[in-house]
C-alpha cells in the first residue's frame, strides 16, 4: 500500500490555489527584478566571444546553439529589460515570457562564462511562469489554481534541501568555510558570539528547515520571517558577489504571504481599483486614442531606445518596435492566439497598454540612473579584454565608446595613445597623452609617454617639463616594479635636459 | 485527477521534478570532477573557496606558457584557478590547436600541471607528464 495515493499526489499540484492579487504583486516585484538585473548584466556582455574561445554549460548543447558573440548577448540583456518590464506591466505576457526565457536560458546555457547558480534557477523559474495563468478568469474570481506555482515553490525547495545537504561537511559545520567567507561586520561578530561552527550548523538547519517548509506548504509563517532574515543577512552581513541573488528570493517569499492577507487587502482597497481602472479602460478605448498612440509611441520608442550610447542600439531600437507591433497584433488575434480581448472596445485598451508599456518600458531603460554607468562599465571591460588579448582594433572602438560617456577617463585618452604610438601615429599619440594629462593631473602615464616622445624628438623643454610631472607624482606613493623603472628613466630625461 | 487537459501537465511537472532532483545528486554520485558544482546548488559550500595554480606547458621542451591572459579572457584563467576540469581541458585543447597550428607537421605538446589548495589546508595535485594534445581528456 503506498503512503500517498496517487489522487492526493496529484491534488498536491492540481489543487493548488493562491488569489490573483498575490500573483499581480508577485509578478511586478519579480519581474521588474528581471529587468533591472537585464540592466546590471549589460557590462558581463563584454566578455562573450573574446578570442573565440567558449566553453558551453552543457556539451550537447553547445554544439547546437549558435557561439555566443558580445553584441549579440548584449542585446539579450536589453531586451531582458524591456520584457521583463513588459510582463511586470502586463502586457503581452504569455509571448513576452516565451521570448524571454528563450533568450535568458540561451544566455545562461551558452557559456560557462556565466557562472552564478542563481542564473539558473531564474532560468528554471521563468520556465515555470510560463503556465502560470496571469490572465484572469473569464468568471473573475479573486483566486486561481495553479500547478506551475506550486512547482516553483517545489523548486525553491528542492534548491534549499541541496544547499543544506551541501553543508553537511566537516569544513562547513565546524564554522571553517563561514569563518573565511564572513567578512568583518555584525553578522560575523553575531557568528564569533554563536561560535563559528553553531552558527555555521544554524545555516544548515534553517535551509533544511526552509526546504520542509516549501515542499510541503507547512509553517509558511514561520519560514517567511526566517527566510528573509536568511537572506537579508546574506545580502547585508555576508557582503558576496551574488549579484540581485537576494533580491530575487525576497521576491519568491511574496508566494509564501497568507492568503487571507491579500483576501482583506482585496476588501478594502480593491473596489476602488477597480474604480480606477474602469476610468481608465475608459479613456483609453476610445478609437482616437489608439490612432494617436500608435505613432507617438512608435516613433518616441524608438528615439529612447536608439538613444542608447551602444553601436548595437539602432538594432535594439528595431527589436522593440517590431515587438510592440506584434502586441498591438496580438490584441486582435482571436483566443488562444492572442490571448485575449474580444471586442472593438477590449482590443483597443490591450493596444493601447501595448503601446503605453513600450514606451515607458524604453523611457525606464534609457533614463535609468544606472543604464549609464552600466553601458560605461561595458565598454571599459570590452576595452581592457581586449587590450590584454592583444586586439588593438577593438580596445580603440571600446575607448571610443567609453570617452562619450566618460570623457574624462584618463585611462581610455591614454590607451587609445598607446595605440597609436603602436601605429606610428605619433602626432596623434601626443594628442592623446596631453588628454591624459588633462582629464587627470595625477596620471602619470600620460605624462611618461609625452616625456618619452619629446626626448625621443629633442624637445627638451617639453621632455622634461613632463618628465618633472612623472617624478613629482610618482616620488608621492609607492610604486610597482614598472612605475620605479618609469621613475627611474623620467629622473634620467630630467638630468640629461637640466645639463643642455 | 489527471483529467486529458492536464494530462501533459502531468508529464512536464514528473520531468521537470526528475531532472531537478537528478542533475543536483549526480554531484555526489557520477560527476567526476568535484570542484564543479554547476547544477547542484551547493551554494557558498567550501569548494568555492579552493585555490589552484594551473600550469599549461608547451613543445618537447615543456615551455610555460607566461601570460594566458593574453589568450583566454581573464574570466576563463579565474574558472581554471578554480579547479574546473572541463574549462581546464577546453584551455588545453585551444592550446594544442595554437600549438600545432605554429609547429605545422609535427604533433603537438600541450601539458597540464595542476595544484590545489583546499579550505582544510589539503594539496591535490593532478596532471604534468601527459599529453593533453594526443589524450584529447586530462
Amino acid at each position: 500500500m503506498s503512503l500517498v495515493s496517487k489522487d492526493r499526489y496529484l491534488d498536491y499540484f492540481f489543487e493548488f490555489s493562491t488569489t490573483r492579487a498575490k500573483l499581480a504583486l508577485f509578478r511586478v516585484v519579480f519581474f521588474s527584478l528581471i529587468a533591472l538585473d537585464g540592466i546590471r548584466r549589460l557590462p558581463r556582455a563584454a566578455r562573450y566571444g573574446a578570442s573565440d574561445f567558449n566553453v558551453g554549460q552543457l556539451a550537447w548543447l553547445e554544439a547546437i546553439l549558435p557561439a555566443p558573440e558580445r553584441s549579440a548577448i548584449l542585446l539579450i540583456f536589453l531586451l531582458q529589460a524591456y520584457l521583463g518590464l513588459r510582463i511586470a506591466m502586463g502586457v503581452a505576457m504569455r509571448s513576452s515570457l516565451w521570448l524571454l526565457t528563450a533568450l535568458y536560458g540561451y544566455a545562461y546555457f551558452v557559456s560557462q562564462l556565466d557562472s552564478f547558480q542563481h542564473h539558473y534557477l531564474i532560468f528554471l523559474l521563468l520556465l515555470l511562469a510560463c503556465f502560470v495563468p496571469w490572465y484572469r478568469d473569464p468568471d473573475d474570481s479573486a483566486r486561481t489554481r495553479s500547478w506551475a506555482v506550486r512547482l516553483i515553490l517545489v523548486q525553491i525547495g528542492i534548491v534549499y534541501a541541496y544547499a543544506a545537504l551541501a553543508k553537511c561537511e566537516s569544513v562547513w559545520l565546524d564554522g571553517t568555510v563561514l569563518g573565511q567567507q564572513l567578512p568583518t561586520g555584525w553578522t560575523r561578530d553575531m557568528a564569533e558570539w554563536l561560535g563559528m561552527g553553531s552558527a555555521a550548523t544554524a545555516v544548515m538547519l534553517t535551509e533544511a528547515f526552509l526546504a520542509f517548509a516549501f515542499l510541503s506548504g507547512r509553517l509558511l509563517l514561520v519560514a517567511l520571517p526566517v527566510g528573509l532574515g536568511l537572506h537579508a543577512g546574506i545580502q547585508w552581513g555576508a557582503k558576496l558577489d551574488i549579484e540581485l541573488f537576494s533580491y530575487f528570493m525576497f521576491a519568491l517569499y511574496i508566494l509564501l504571504i497568507p492568503d487571507s492577507w491579500f483576501e482583506w487587502m482585496g476588501r478594502h482597497i480593491g473596489r476602488s481599483m477597480g474604480t480606477f481602472r474602469t476610468a481608465v479602460v475608459r479613456a483609453v478605448a476610445r478609437r482616437p486614442v489608439v490612432v494617436i498612440a500608435t505613432p507617438i509611441s512608435l516613433t518616441a520608442g524608438w528615439l529612447l531606445a536608439d538613444s542608447l550610447p551602444l553601436a548595437e542600439s539602432t538594432l535594439f531600437a528595431a527589436l522593440v518596435s517590431a515587438l510592440a507591433i506584434l502586441a498591438v497584433a496580438l490584441a486582435w488575434l482571436p483566443r488562444g492566439i492572442g490571448a485575449g480581448p474580444r471586442q472593438g472596445a477590449d482590443r483597443r485598451v490591450v493596444a493601447t497598454a501595448a503601446l503605453l508599456v513600450h514606451l515607458g518600458s524604453l523611457a525606464a531603460i534609457a533614463w535609468w540612473p544606472e543604464t549609464e554607468e552600466k553601458v560605461g562599465d561595458y565598454y571599459k571591460l570590452w576595452a581592457g579584454n581586449a587590450r590584454r588579448l592583444g586586439n588593438w582594433d577593438e580596445a580603440g572602438q571600446a575607448y571610443k565608446g567609453l570617452l562619450k560617456l566618460r570623457p574624462k577617463w584618463s585611462s581610455a585618452h591614454y590607451y587609445l595613445g598607446v595605440k597609436a604610438q603602436r601605429e606610428e601615429r605619433i602626432d596623434d599619440a601626443l594628442g592623446h597623452y596631453e588628454r591624459a594629462q588633462r582629464a587627470n593631473h595625477n596620471d602619470h602615464r600620460g605624462f611618461f609617454q609625452a616625456a618619452q616622445i619629446h626626448h625621443a624628438a629633442k624637445r627638451g623643454q617639453e621632455a622634461r617639463a613632463a618628465a618633472e610631472r612623472v617624478v613629482d607624482i610618482l616620488q608621492r606613493k609607492r610604486n610597482s616594479r614598472a612605475e620605479q623603472q618609469q621613475l627611474q628613466r623620467a629622473r634620467g630625461i630630467v638630468e640629461y635636459w637640466s645639463r643642455k | 485527477m489527471s483529467s486529458p487537459r492536464n494530462r501533459k501537465a502531468v508529464v512536464f511537472i514528473h520531468i521537470f521534478l526528475a531532472v531537478q532532483i537528478l542533475a543536483p545528486l549526480s554531484y555526489y554520485t557520477i560527476r567526476a570532477d568535484r570542484n564543479d558544482e554547476r547544477f547542484a546548488w551547493r551554494m557558498f559550500s567550501s569548494v568555492r573557496m579552493l585555490r589552484c595554480q594551473v600550469e599549461f606547458r608547451t613543445g618537447p621542451e615543456a615551455k610555460p606558457v607566461g601570460n594566458l591572459q593574453g589568450i583566454f579572457h581573464q574570466v576563463w584563467v579565474r574558472l581554471a584557478q578554480r579547479g574546473r576540469m572541463e574549462v581546464i581541458q577546453a584551455m588545453a585543447q585551444e592550446l594544442c590547436e595554437r600549438e600545432g597550428a605554429e609547429r605545422e607537421e609535427k604533433a603537438p605538446e600541450v601539458r597540464v600541471q595542476i595544484a590545489c589548495l583546499k579550505i582544510d589546508g589539503e594539496r591535490e595535485e593532478r596532471g604534468g607528464s601527459w599529453n593533453a594534445c594526443r589524450l584529447g581528456s586530462l
